[in-house]
């Protein structure tokens, strides 16, 4: 924008309509460029992510089969048939809660727990770090093909162990709530470490005058976390436990390779519910109100939570 | 508080407070730990042990080999590393000026761009992955790298922009506006002033980035068949093929951990900056 002030002056044209000009010119190119900027992402979300909820939109207000071309519209039928089929509302919706409310409270408090207890200077410090680090860098399905293994019920280590201690053997991937449990401990296992590490990088910042006039004050370390250090993580914790949740609600890879929502259809969630109802019943249509149901818990979720991410993101800027 | 003393700053441990923290530490690591150990110990176990990997005395490198020459698996190796490689070159360039545009401006077209990644940050996988099948297979390019590589392009505009966003929200904009002031262009302050002086922070996210796209499972089992194999689907077929063959499953499963081992072991100090997203 100021090139354009320069020739202005350069050509001793002080005027202010041409100064008005010059500046509008300015704007104009400021605003091509912020476009410039942007277009090739918007273009890929365009094509590979809005176009296809377009689709599924489409797809499921229609009758789609493989053998018939007609694809007759059929209003809201395929939704019908999702909320009168019992085993989505009363299986896969309440596990998909279940699990991302149960994923996400572990793994904030472990993970806080976790960056408590390493924020203090140790010798081993770097390798706990990088210990830490690892899981996060670990593919969700190679995870849980680790935890698969770890649980199974012949001989899986964990049985072994119980055993070893005069326990009972449980087969762990038989039930509903223990193979939920797996999959839970296969997030946390993946996840935790994602929570500590940001929470452990703002506590190391974290300035010593507050905490220190709350001990002098006579408080204790419970207290000090309580209402200096927990506040202090507040913004950074909020916006870890925002992204938890859209990733738990949509979480796949786990439970696709742990029990591929087995057994007897027990831990499906509405990905996997979504994925079976397509691939494997060939319901199209439900399948991908399925998938357009969970989109929409997420999407009123998020924009519930919309002001208080941009608040904490910087998320809105006013024009200057 | 006799057990107390402040050693810079800290509040050094002494007694019983010292072994119970002592004590958390050693089970977070073998909480973490655990898991990949017992992976290493059961690739390294011949298969008539495997089921008993905690008792055996018999050692053997012989699942690697087998995993490696299993059916299709230096394919899926070869074709994850092109996807993750072509998907970290292409989605670094434009999610780095996404960023940038998050980062360095103001106003209403900012703000709009900024909720619009928010929102598509929340819509989960499945969504949009169900109708790509179709998609992909009607543009005649299922099974394909680009098939796979556009839905994981927009994965990363949607999770990486805002990394890139704070990656120049913490560098000074004093050079750029100077630069503007001298007439440079737009584009060149962008490319020859911002983008050298947050390469650390590109570097890290590549780093993530190509992990990511490594490790993906969903969009590469939607959109991707016995023409382009991936190796996390490789895998996973394994559990379902070969059922109960584990030490063959932690043999490849090994193998495809390499990268994660080796960026985790010497990208460290890089990485921990890109996971602010």
């Amino acid at each position: 924008m100021p090139s354009e002030t320069t020739t202005v002056m350069e050509n001793g044209l002080s005027d202010e309509q041409e100064l008005e000009h010059g500046r509008r010119r300015a704007l104009a190119a400021k605003h091509r460029f912020m476009w410039g900027l942007v277009v090739p992402s918007l273009l890929v979300l365009l094509v590979f992510e809005i176009y296809p909820v377009i689709l599924a939109a489409w797809t499921s207000l229609h009758k789609v089969t493989i053998y018939d071309p007609g694809r007759p519209f059929v209003g809201l039928q395929n939704y019908i048939r999702l909320f009168t089929d019992s085993h989505f509302f009363n299986t896969v919706l309440p596990n998909t809660f279940i699990f991302t409310i149960a994923g996400l409270a572990v793994e904030t408090v472990l993970g806080i727990s976790v960056a408590m207890l390493l924020n203090r200077r140790f010798r081993s410090e770097s390798i706990v770090t990088t210990l830490l680090l690892f899981p996060m860098m670990v593919a969700p399905s190679i995870a849980a093909i680790l935890f698969a293994w770890m649980f199974n019920s012949q001989f899986g280590i964990v049985d072994v162990a119980l055993e070893a201690i005069g326990l009972p053997a449980i087969s762990w991937l038989s039930g509903r709530w223990t193979a939920m449990f797996v999959i839970v401990i296969s997030d946390v296992w993946l996840w935790t470490p994602w929570f500590t590490i940001l929470l452990l990088a703002a506590l190391k910042v974290q300035p010593p005058s507050p905490v220190e006039a709350a001990k002098i004050d006579g408080a204790n370390a419970w207290q000090v976390f309580w209402h200096v250090t927990l506040p202090y993580l507040s913004p950074v914790l909020t916006i870890c436990m925002l992204i938890r949740t859209f990733d738990l609600f949509r979480q796949f890879d786990q439970t696709w390779v742990i029990t591929t929502g087995g057994p007897a259809r027990s831990t499906e969630f509405f990905s996997i519910y979504a994925y079976k109802e397509v691939f494997e019943y060939t319901n199209y249509g439900s399948g991908n109100a399925a998938a357009l149901m969970g989109a929409l818990v997420m999407l009123i979720f998020g924009l519930i939570m919309y002001r208080t991410f941009a608040r904490l993101t910087g998320g809105t800027k006013k024009a200057t | 508080m006799a057990e107390e003393i402040i050693v810079k700053g800290q509040l050094k441990l002494y007694g019983w407070r010292r072994a119970l923290w002592f004590t958390g530490i050693v089970l977070v690591c073998f909480f973490f730990v655990f898991p990949i150990f017992w992976l290493i110990l059961t690739a390294l176990r011949p298969e008539s042990e495997v089921f008993y990997v905690h008792r055996g005395t018999h050692f053997t490198l012989d699942n690697f080999i087998r995993a490696f020459d299993a059916h299709q698996f230096k394919e899926a190796m070869f074709n994850s590393a092109v996807l993750a490689t072509l998907g970290t070159c292409l989605s670094i360039g434009i999610t780095l000026q996404s960023g940038y545009m998050l980062g360095r401006f103001r106003g209403k077209l900012r703000n709009t761009w900024f909720g619009l990644i928010y929102i598509m940050r929340t819509i989960p996988y499945i969504t949009w992955g169900l109708p790509l099948y179709a998609m992909t297979q009607y543009l005649g390019i299922y099974d394909t790298y680009w098939g796979v590589l556009g839905p994981h392009l927009a994965v990363h505009v949607a999770f990486f922009s805002l990394v890139m966003k704070g990656f120049f929200e913490n560098i000074t904009a004093s050079s750029e506006e100077a630069a503007l002031v001298d007439g440079c262009s737009h584009w060149g302050v962008y490319f020859r002033i911002a983008v050298p002086q947050v390469l650390p922070g590109i570097f890290a996210l590549s780093l993530i980035c190509w992990l990511w796209t490594w490790n993906e499972l969903l969009f590469a089992m939607l959109l991707t068949s016995a023409d382009t194999p991936l190796l996390t689907v490789t895998i996973v077929q394994f559990v379902n093929e070969i059922g109960m063959e584990w030490n063959l499953m932690a043999g490849s499963a090994i193998i495809a951990l390499i990268p994660a081992i080796l960026i985790t072991v010497f990208g460290q100090k890089y990485i921990t900056k890109g996971l602010y997203m």
